[in-house]
């Protein structure tokens, strides 16, 4: 069985990703990296946006794309959860919806790697909550 | 929710919500006691009576949408398997809220991945200060990202490798407490 990790093996970590990269400049100037938002509200959750949002910064990750993932609450396109808000660098953001697992791939490999479209985009300002509930 | 770590996450961004930039989370286990269940407590806004009398009406939110479910959903699946929602909460002050299930109550839900829960939250706010602490019977596992800030020394939270480390740190810690 292996050790338990600890502080001591964080502050090794620190010291060998110190030593060899400037993170510091990158996460300075997020607006040159991709930025995503996945939307968190409570529905949102009950959809899966938990499984979406760390799918999206493992693979992002593995894949050596550089991106800032955060989370945002309802964006109003409430029928098509979990939703997600993608923006390239130098791009308008774009809203998909269904961001499963399988979308997500989709959308890393052909919208993020490539500019190319993927099904599952919600025209912005279409058809949000405001326009179905009133 | 299929999990109690989903109700988690979810009173969670409450916290987050309420702009609170210290916000503590503690779960646990009591085998003797036949419960379970979660408390997060925040430095945020806090509520005033009106918005307190109001948590269990699911039309009732502050946000920019129709509905406010996290409350009163939560309040219904903990009362349903035998335990209780308590709401505490002062203006300018901050908010705790504690859910507990009965243990071997047939209609509770799993409590599920709290890792992945734990995870998505420091992703995604790391500025803020987290504290977490597990609870399985008489044994305790706590962090706090000011002790990881501090070893970090500038070097983001968020960075996936110091993520990782992380992970695996808590389950690790975690699963040694369930042995
Ligand atoms: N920790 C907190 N601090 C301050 N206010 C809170 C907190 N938790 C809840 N509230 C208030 O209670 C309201 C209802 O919360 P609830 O979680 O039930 O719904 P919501 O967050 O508005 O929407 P949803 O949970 O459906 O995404 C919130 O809109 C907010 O005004
Ligand atoms: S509540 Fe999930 S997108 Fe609106
Ligand atoms: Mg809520």
């Amino acid at each position: 069985m292996g050790k338990v990790k600890t502080l001591d093996d964080l502050r090794k970590l620190k010291d060998e990703l110190k030593s060899k990269t400037s993170l510091r400049d990158k996460s300075e100037h997020p607006e040159s990296m991709v930025q995503i938002k996945v939307a968190m509200a409570t529905c949102c959750i009950a959809s899966g946006s938990r499984e979406t949002i760390n799918y999206l910064a493992d693979e992002l990750e593995k894949r050596n794309i550089e991106a800032v993932v955060t989370q945002t609450g309802c964006m109003g396109y409430c029928y098509a959860e979990p939703t997600i808000e993608v923006t390239l660098p130098g791009k308008e953001p774009i809203i998909f919806g269904y961001v499963d697992e399988k979308k997500a791939d989709e959308i890393i490999e052909k919208y993020i790697r490539n500019g190319e479209l993927v099904e599952g985009i919600i025209p912005m300002n279409y058809k949000n909550i405001e326009d179905t509930t009133k | 929710m299929k999990e109690i770590a989903l109700h988690i996450l979810d009173i969670a961004q409450n916290s987050v919500n309420a702009g609170a930039g210290e916000i503590s989370i503690e779960v646990w286990k009591n085998e003797k006691d036949n419960r379970t269940g979660f408390r997060v407590r925040d430095n945020g806004k806090g509520m005033d009576l009106e918005t307190l009398n109001r948590l269990n009406d699911p039309f009732f939110t502050t946000g920019n949408k129709k509905t406010g479910l996290g409350i009163p959903l939560l309040r219904q699946h903990a009362e349903a398997a035998g335990g209780i929602l308590h709401v505490e909460s002062e203006i300018n002050k901050g908010t705790l809220i504690r859910a507990e299930f009965e243990l071997d109550h047939l209609d509770r839900q799993p409590m599920g991945d709290v890792l992945s829960t734990l995870i998505s939250l420091l992703r995604a706010y790391p500025e803020r200060e987290w504290l977490f602490s597990y609870q399985v019977n008489d044994r305790e596992y706590s962090f706090n990202t000011r002790d990881i800030k501090t070893e970090l020394d500038g070097l983001p939270v968020s960075h996936p490798r110091v993520i990782r480390f992380i992970r695996d740190m808590l389950q690790e810690n975690m699963d040694a407490l369930s042995k």
